[in-house]
């Protein structure tokens, strides 16, 4: 029964989007208050068809097809609910739900005051009937089958981890809310003005977005390096990059913006970023998950859904766009500053974040080129990005630890510089010391160097304002500038000094890497809830041989999907961590397979614990702006409306 | 019974895992890390078979392993590697002249920002005070 009342409940919200739009769009007086109402409904429609598809995982209704190919009865309550989500058709309605609640949202607070804001509206309906149609047309999650299964196929045991649970709500929580942004930039060269309210209006919408997006990329990352594999935090796989470059030319269209606010400076250029942002959303999003960027080929295989999320993307972007190069023109914000003032560093940053992004972006694209051409295949790695991408962002914090110290409009480099003589000595004493540490690398010491710039230029700041009462965005940029600094350092830290030995071992050895000594006692067979596993003990020693903590990694086999999964085993510190995994040597003799023993592998990981307790801190300083001015604005109004009466009589 | 447990567990985990030995020179074991992390996984996605425990990226670490120990320089490697899989094998794109947009791009589009950034500066231009 759920499903029927789901798939009733999206197309109850297809209803309410159009018909916002058509509300939104007409020019009667009135007609905002009917597009709100539309909004506030499409939310809870879209919520409702959310929840059914949710109970029927929770149910295991195996007659209900995405609940047959995405879950099985074996699994944990808790993973069976997130099964939901953690599966294409899922996946896309809950980034619907989502744009209907961020446009809601906007409808309620902003959607009636402006001219432009009520255009937004309409676009944000737009928007979410392109998305929901094509989940009812083309990605119906609902579908029955005849007969029912008799259980389901499972779910890819790496996905069974409490960090992928919440890093897709997070991720899209970050893609859907540039969608605010991108409305109220079409509604602003729709209506051909922009203005410095506009941006305060648009800027809590694009902290909140992009400090969720930190987050959500974070909680990939921090995913990634306890699941796969053997602790790599970050691979440049195509599926990263894609949520890279919206939070790259996001983090470029939070700063600009704060130029239009302040000084009423780059309106036309930042417009133009709102609409790449949100567009290189839709693109993570959609081309993600219709496989083009692993493949050209699985594009082809459902030709359909491809089309029509082509059609959605040449219409939302190409809309947008041909908007922009109509009516730009008569944005100019003239305004005057010195070469290096604070408007300066902005547009420093935004070099260097739309630099990244483009090199980004075309790493990840080329092979694809490459592939269509015809030509050999190729790869694109690390290496690449660490030869381009890496460079452009200390090129970028160069200017980042230099920002917080410059004045608005005014100064000079040397005033600047002689304000950062404490964070230029400290930079420059750590870039030196890393360089003594680590001789012949140039980009590892530059990193560290360009990390304790960034973070002492920040506590310069705070040091000078201490007196002063701190505005939200001081916190926020306070917060996500030494949130940087330290997610930074620890890539450096990790990057530079990480060590490893791979051993083969008999219970009784010990291995050292380092200071640390690491004994293994044997492997014992354990039983999960839908798995077994081999266990490694694992001790470590101290330099008395006395144990001072004890680890299991394990290798799992979960035989609903017959996939063997390593777990390795983490004793973390805030210096760094020790990441440990055990595997079989073995060897055929004849017929079998017979153990000769163990293999052992020991990383020493530094300070990599800094990289998500940076990222966190970046993303907590953008919520804490986003959610606190938007707030602080809110109150305001509501003042205003208060004592406004009060001051006529 | 226990034991019985542990020796099917063995012979699962067995299947999975091919043997892997570390190299005991010290100096040429961490030649072999740093080849590894330059080598792509050919059955996984973006990894290196240094950040990958698939079957492949077990064989080829051994294979890479075998080829130092038999003093093969890296370069020997990599060509033999190329020759096998052919260039998708390489993480790092040669430099030739169908990757020459790749190389050059993002440079290429950071100069031209840079430019533009340098229009703006002067246009916006105003005397320091």
């Amino acid at each position: 029964m759920s499903a029927e009342l789901g798939l009733l409940s999206l197309l109850l919200a297809v209803g309410c989007a159009i018909l916002q739009s058509f509300a939104a769009f007409r020019n009667d007086p009135d007609g905002g208050a009917l597009a709100v109402s539309a909004a506030r409904a499409q939310a809870i429609a879209a919520s409702a068809a959310f929840l059914f598809l949710l109970a029927a995982f929770a149910a295991s209704d195996f007659s209900v097809s995405n609940v047959v190919a995405n879950s099985h009865s074996s699994k944990p309550m808790f993973y069976k609910i997130s099964a939901g989500w953690g599966n294409h058709e899922g996946s896309m309605l809950l980034w619907a739900l989502l744009l209907s609640v961020y446009g809601a949202f906007f409808a309620h607070f902003q959607g009636r005051a402006t001219p432009d804001g009520r255009f937004a509206m309409g676009v944000m309906g737009l928007l979410s009937t392109g998305v929901l149609a094509f989940i009812a047309l083309a990605s119906n999650p609902f579908l029955r089958q005849i007969p029912a299964a008799v259980d389901g196929r499972g779910l890819n045991p790496l996905l069974q981890d409490p960090g992928l649970i919440i890093h897709p709500p997070m991720l899209y929580l970050g893609y859907v809310g540039f969608a605010v942004p991108f409305a109220m930039a079409v509604g602003a060269l729709a209506k051909g003005h922009i203005d410095s309210d506009w941006a305060r209006r648009a800027r809590p919408w694009m902290l909140i977005a992009w400090g969720f997006l930190t987050w959500g990329i974070a909680l990939g990352s921090w995913w990634a390096y306890r699941e796969l594999g053997w602790g790599g935090y970050w691979f440049w796989d195509p599926v990263e990059n894609a949520s890279l470059l919206p939070w790259l030319v996001g983090a470029a269209l939070v700063h600009s913006t704060l130029v239009l606010e302040r000084r009423g400076g780059f309106p036309g250029w930042t417009v133009l970023l709102a609409i790449i942002t949100f567009s290189l959303s839709l693109i993570g999003t959609f081309i993600v998950r219709s496989g083009l960027l692993t493949s050209v080929h699985a594009f082809a295989v459902d030709p359909t859904r491809g089309l029509a999320i082509l059609a959605y993307l040449i219409v939302a972007i190409g809309g947008a766009m041909g908007l922009f190069a109509w009516r730009a023109k008569s944005f100019e914000g003239d305004i005057r500053f010195t070469p290096a003032s604070r408007e300066a560093m902005v547009l420093i940053n935004n070099l260097v974040m739309s630099s990244a992004a483009a090199a980004i972006f075309l790493g990840t694209l080329y092979p694809l080129l490459i592939d269509a051409l015809g030509a050999s295949p190729l790869s694109v790695g690390a290496p690449f990005y660490t030869a381009t991408a890496i460079p452009l962002f200390i090129i970028g914090m160069a200017a980042m630890g230099l920002a917080p110290l410059a004045m608005w409009r005014k100064g000079t480099l040397m005033q600047a510089l002689g304000q950062s003589r404490f964070a230029l000595g400290i930079a420059v004493a750590g870039l030196a010391l890393t360089v003594a540490l680590k001789p012949g690398s140039i980009m590892g010491p530059l990193a560290v160097g360009a990390a304790l710039w960034v973070g002492a230029g920040s506590v310069t700041h705070g040091i000078q304002r201490r007196k002063m009462r701190w505005t939200l965005d001081q916190w926020a940029m306070v917060l996500g500038h030494v949130g940087l600094a330290i997610a930074a350092m620890g890539m450096a830290a990790t990057a530079l000094f990480s060590t490893e030995v791979s051993k083969a071992v008999n219970p009784g050895d010990t291995v050292r890497l380092g200071t640390i000594v690491a004994r293994f006692d044997g492997i014992s067979a354990v039983r999960g809830p839908n798995f077994t596993a081999e266990r490694a003990t694992i001790s470590l020693l101290d330099e008395n041989g006395k144990v001072t903590r004890t680890l299991y990694p394990e290798r799992r086999f979960y035989p609903a999907s017959g996939m063997p999964t390593t777990e390795a085993a983490i004793a973390s510190n805030p210096l760094g961590d020790l990441h440990v995994t055990v595997s079989a040597l073995t060897e055929k003799e004849g017929q079998k397979t017979v153990i000769r023993g163990w293999a052992m592998r020991l990383f020493n990981r530094p300070l990599i614990g800094w990289i998500w307790t940076g990222a966190a801190l970046t993303g907590l300083g953008s919520l804490i702006g986003g959610f606190g001015i938007g707030w602080r604005r809110r109150r305001r109004q509501n003042q205003a409306q208060v004592s406004a009466p009060l001051g006529a009589s | 019974m226990k034991v019985a447990l542990v020796i099917l567990a063995a012979i699962i985990l067995g299947a999975a895992g091919a043997p892997e030995r570390p190299l005991d020179d010290a100096v040429l074991e961490a030649r072999a890390l740093d080849l590894f992390k330059e080598l792509r996984c050919p059955t996984c996605v973006a990894q290196s078979i240094h950040d990958s425990n698939a079957d492949i990226a077990i064989d080829l670490r051994a294979l890479v392993r075998e080829q130092i120990a038999a003093g093969q320089t890296n370069a020997q490697i990599r060509d033999y590697l190329v020759l096998r899989y052919g260039d998708v094998i390489l993480l790092r794109p040669p430099v030739n002249n169908a990757t020459l947009p790749l190389w050059l791009g993002p440079w290429l589009i950071f100069a031209l920002g840079g430019f533009l950034v340098f229009l703006a500066l002067r246009r916006h231009r105003t005397a320091p005070d």
